[in-house]
């Protein structure tokens, strides 16, 4: 599978995958594919639906930065499935129990909700990040309803001297 | 002897300060020239740029870098030999480097143009704020600047300060509820808030939109509510002016009489061209401008070309409230809090200006907790809460002009035109003056965090670059301590002009664009009556 053609194999891991029973791992692999990275990322960010293009992004970023990655996010998910780790509350103790294996799911976890793998650098021009998604980063979901993802204003002027209707119970 | 010539006036750069003063001289019906080592690229491409870009926090990122043309952020472009890593932001395209500014357009006060008589230290502007006040008031015009006409921007709490012929064009955007707060509460603990003049319209002026939040003034104002140069390119094209792309200029040639005959430029292909013009305006940056006086061996007769570089060096200050606060809705900056703004403490360390900023604080937060391993419905919750918390405050001391301080030519790097690149040597560490400045900021920030009932995030930053160029061609009274006249005429040559924030002879703690467009304004006037 390459890139150009996940968008439409996108939307068929995503349909398996919601119905939440599937395990991350459904075949004896080596490597991860789309597929189960999809999935996985879905277990570890704790969503239901992510997008499949950036899911498809992501995997390429990481595994451009690291060439053992495909095989080392099998390994992880197939230990997922082994400790039965379906609530991201008890992803410390999934972490101590395999502390070669969690570096591995951070690296999953940041690149869904920053929107970038690797290092950014503030002053150079050279550095190893790689660009996953600017408006589909996770981390703008929390506060979705009281800021913007930068660039895309959905107020008017001066709608900032109000402060946000959720202010009491924030 | 040649009596025919390319252009009246020919200014290198087409920058904020460069357009603005082409512009002036093409309404006066002189013929003018622009010369531009970088390309016209459309908004969009930039906020597309920026959008698909793995570094946000990187200024640069979303403008070009050639061989022939490298960006500031090149490693190849810029060497450092002092113990500050002094990188400057300029960038290389048509509307120049006020792409990626804030637009805080604040005036010098007139007190920061006697620094040298008031306080001892530092150097006199050779002229009065009197003389620069209409050219500030035409600059804020041409920029559509925002302001209070009320406050008082020495920090006094006096009457409105500094002196205007006119009221601000835009009037003052309304108070963001996280600067109500941190003002309400911070504020009564005696620090002066004041509005930031700023070139980030709040209503429909010179067929600009008026800014609607879009949160995101550095790298790219989306919409082009934000000032940038741009803007007076295309008002010096349609005066007449005309600009020529994908020059790169590399050499001023001297005639008889000490006069500049023509500058040169090279193409991206290599290819050479030589234009002649009865003046010329140096209007490349800060630092671009003294590389080429340094290339040409002009202007230089008192070794004082690329030295005095000045900037704003500062620290910062992260901490999180305990309220919610929310930054992040309307623009990322709107004022600055004063406590050591101006008085005779400038003797002995810079004044002071911190400014909070009101970035969408998400990536901050989130990269902060991914680091500390917070995962699950956990993370979700913290960045929301955190996010409406997150408080930057960013501190800029003035510097002092030392002759050591100083942009020169790499001796070993040269880009792909064949043209040295950039050395810079700058040091901070050891600078009895900064550093005493550094020691009261430490001092502010115990006392917002405390008054914010905050918890401190990070408020050991070290000294960080603000790219704000000053002192690298001087203007003064004395051919021997500087390298222009009060008209931004070199000494060396009188039909060589430089119109840069690189003129400034001393730094304040304010923003120095708009003051670099007002004189380049005032440089251009000059030029009108006699070319």
């Amino acid at each position: 599978m390459n890139r150009r053609t996940v968008i439409g194999l996108g939307a068929v891991s995503l349909a398996a995958t919601m119905l939440g029973l599937c395990p991350v791992t459904a075949f004896a692999q080596q490597e991860i594919d789309e597929a189960a990275f999809l999935a996985l990322s879905q277990r570890l960010t704790g969503r239901n639906e992510l997008n499949a293009t950036i899911s498809a992004r992501a995997l390429a970023a990481l595994s451009a930065g690291d060439e053992a990655f495909l095989k080392t996010a099998m390994r992880l998910a197939q230990a997922i499935d082994q400790f039965g780790l379906t609530d991201m509350r008890r992803f410390r103790d999934f972490a101590a129990a395999h502390p070669d294996l969690s570096p591995a799911a951070m690296k999953i976890i940041s690149a869904w909700y920053l929107g970038y793998t690797g290092t950014p650098e503030g002053e150079a021009n050279h550095d190893d990040a790689r660009f996953v998604s600017f408006a589909g980063a996770l981390m703008y979901e929390p506060t979705i309803d009281v800021t913007i993802v930068p660039t895309y204003a959905r107020g008017k002027t001066d709608y900032w001297v109000t402060p946000p209707a959720s202010l009491a119970s924030d | 002897m040649a009596s025919q010539f390319d252009a009246d006036v020919i200014v290198i750069g087409s920058g904020a300060i460069g357009t603005n003063a082409a512009h002036l001289l093409a309404q006066r019906g002189k013929s003018v020239i622009i010369l531009e080592a970088g390309e016209w690229i459309p908004r969009w491409k930039i906020v597309e740029n920026f959008r698909s870009s793995p570094r946000k926090n990187n200024l640069n990122d979303p403008y070009p870098n050639f061989p022939w043309g490298m960006s500031s952020f090149d490693e190849d472009y810029i060497e450092n030999t002092g113990n500050f890593n002094y990188v400057p932001y300029q960038l290389q395209l048509v509307g120049g480097t006020t792409w990626h500014w804030a637009a805080a357009t604040w005036r010098f006060l007139p007190n920061d143009m006697k620094m040298k008589s008031l306080y001892g230290v530092s150097n006199d502007w050779p002229m009065e704020y009197s003389e620069l006040e209409p050219w500030y008031d035409l600059a804020e015009r041409n920029l559509g600047v925002a302001g209070s006409d009320t406050d008082d921007q020495s920090g006094r709490s006096g009457p409105a300060h500094p002196p205007r012929s006119a009221p601000y064009p835009v009037p003052a955007e309304g108070e963001t509820y996280y600067f109500q707060r941190l003002k309400a509460r911070i504020g009564a603990e005696g620090y002066s808030f004041i509005h930031e003049p700023n070139g980030r319209t709040n209503k429909p002026y010179d067929g600009r939109p008026a800014c609607s939040g879009n949160n995101n003034c550095m790298p790219v104002c989306p919409i082009g509510a934000m000032y940038s140069g741009d803007v007076h390119a295309r008002h010096a094209e349609k005066a007449g002016a005309k600009i020529i792309t994908d020059a790169t200029a590399y050499k001023l040639e001297k005639g008889e009489g000490g006069k500049i005959i023509a500058v040169h430029y090279r193409s991206s292909t290599g290819a050479d061209v030589r234009l002649t013009a009865k003046t010329f305006v140096v209007a490349a940056n800060g630092i671009e401008t003294p590389k080429l006086l340094l290339l040409s061996d002009v202007a230089n007769s008192n070794d004082l070309v690329g030295r005095h570089l000045m900037d704003h060096s500062g620290i910062s200050l992260i901490f999180t409230a305990d309220e919610p606060l929310w930054p992040g809705r309307g623009q990322v900056q709107q004022g600055a809090i004063f406590k050591w703004r101006d008085g005779d403490f400038r003797g002995q360390h810079s004044a002071i200006k911190h400014a909070p900023h009101n970035n969408v604080p998400n990536r901050d937060v989130a990269e902060l907790l991914l680091r500390q391993g917070v995962v699950g419905p956990e993370l979700d919750e913290r960045i929301r809460h955190m996010s409406a918390r997150w408080v930057v405050i960013e501190s800029m001391f003035e510097t002092l002009p030392h002759a050591t301080n100083r942009v020169t030519l790499s001796k070993t790097k040269k880009d792909a035109l064949g043209i040295p690149t950039l050395s810079f040597n700058y040091d901070l560490d050891g600078d009895a003056y900064v550093e005493r400045a550094r020691d009261l900021c430490m001092d502010d920030y115990g006392n917002f965090v405390r008054a914010m009932g905050g918890t401190v995030i990070n408020d050991k930053t070290g000294w960080q670059n603000h790219a704000h160029v000053m002192g690298t061609v001087m203007m003064g009274t004395d051919p021997k301590t500087s390298v222009t006249n009060h008209e931004g005429r070199t000494w060396d040559h009188d039909n060589l002009f430089l119109a840069t924030t690189g003129v400034l002879p001393s730094s304040s703690v304010l923003n120095p664009t708009l003051a670099g467009i007002a004189l380049g304004l005032r440089t251009a006037d000059i030029i009108a009556r006699e070319v």
